[in-house]
């Protein structure tokens, strides 16, 4: 949440202004004497993510995972078992799917064959863990510990990718990228045409 | 006491001890040589993770030991944990002495499936051993005696 000046039928306002990236969605807040105002506002950035920031290369990852998938038994030297063909496939199905300006995870093998996408911040770590056809996931957020567990289907399991938009929420264009927020006299929100993003 | 004579060690882990998992390269260890959840996993089928007992072995000999079951050079160091800290996690440790006196094992209340993911409340408890748990690298692991800093008071 920062503070920002915003235009509000054409009368220069300061107001609270956050925003959502995981919806990409402005919460506007303008305090009044008597009461406050709060707008909620949905953009659209133009520009692909990949043109917001720099691909995110994946060569070291998918160059880790082909050499996970040639583990043999007893690779850790405590009775580890290879590690499934379909966890490899399932865990290169998502670093595939990742948006590039996520990083790429570290990735470890565990003992009973499975693979764990490891991402962490400063005060937040996600742990992301791939069978054939489970995964499990623990998300360490700024409001407590998060967990989930389900059936893999396509992409990026919701929850995972919910806690990967708070750990990076670079995908989506800070308030300041933005020169003035504007709202008309009709009420609709928009920008000032030399703030694009793009 | 029972470094000097290990025939009086008792069969009970006490709370207090000081239990060491070897540590292996890279698998164990984060990017920044931090401590990961997956040691101490066990395999599929499994519930038992091995480790020293510190009350009963010299870091020599748990060197030893280590460098005995894995190739060479990936031998980095011990993961020292107190055994009432394994049991205020959920898992229990008990004496394994059938395989060589001073051998433990911590033993999880979850057994795995092969190539199916831990339930995410097990790994938050691998996280939370990990926590507690003090990584003693080893500053020479290609020599056969252990040059750390004193494996009984790291935690």
């Amino acid at each position: 949440m920062l503070m920002m000046p915003i235009e509000i039928n054409q009368v220069d306002i300061e107001a609270q202004v956050s925003f959502a990236p995981q919806v990409c969605e402005y919460q506007i807040i303008v305090q009044g004497q008597r009461r406050s105002l709060e707008i909620l506002m949905q953009c659209t950035p133009r520009g692909s993510a990949s043109t917001l920031n720099q691909p995110n290369d994946r060569t070291a990852a998918w160059a880790l995972l082909a050499e996970l998938a040639r583990l043999g038994p007893n690779w850790d030297a405590y009775g580890g078992e290879p590690i499934g063909g379909a966890c490899v496939a399932n865990a290169r199905a998502l670093l595939d799917a990742l948006p590039p300006d996520i990083p790429s995870p570290e990735v470890t093998p565990n003992p009973n064959g499975t693979l764990t996408l490891d991402w962490a911040t400063e005060d937040q770590a996600l742990s992301l863990e791939l069978g054939a056809t489970r995964f499990s996931s623990f998300w360490e957020s700024r409001h407590g510990i998060k967990t989930d567990d389900g059936t893999l289907g396509q992409g990026m399991p919701g929850f995972a990718a919910r806690a990967l938009a708070a750990l990076f929420p670079s995908l989506a264009p800070p308030p300041s990228r933005y020169e003035r927020l504007m709202i008309d006299a009709q009420g609709i929100p928009g920008f000032t045409a030399a703030a694009c993003v793009g | 006491m029972h470094k000097e004579y290990p025939d009086s060690l008792p069969l009970h882990v006490s709370d207090e001890e000081r239990l060491a998992r070897a540590i292996f390269h890279p698998f164990h260890l984060t990017d920044t040589g931090k401590l990961k959840p997956a040691a101490f996993r066990a395999p599929s089928g499994r519930r038992d993770v091995s480790v020293n007992r510190l009350v009963a072995l010299s870091p020599d000999t748990c060197k030893a030991r280590a460098r005995a079951i894995t190739n060479p050079g990936t031998f980095r160091g011990f993961a020292v944990i107190a055994a009432l800290t394994v049991r205020q996690c959920g898992s229990d440790v008990v004496d394994s002495r059938e395989l060589y006196l001073g051998h433990a094992d911590i033993t999880h209340d979850t057994v795995l499936q092969k190539n199916e993911p831990a339930p995410p409340e097990f790994n938050a408890r691998l996280k939370r051993m990990v926590t507690g748990a003090s990584y003693c690298p080893d500053p020479a692991p290609e020599t056969e005696t252990w040059s750390g800093r004193d494996l009984s008071i790291s935690i």
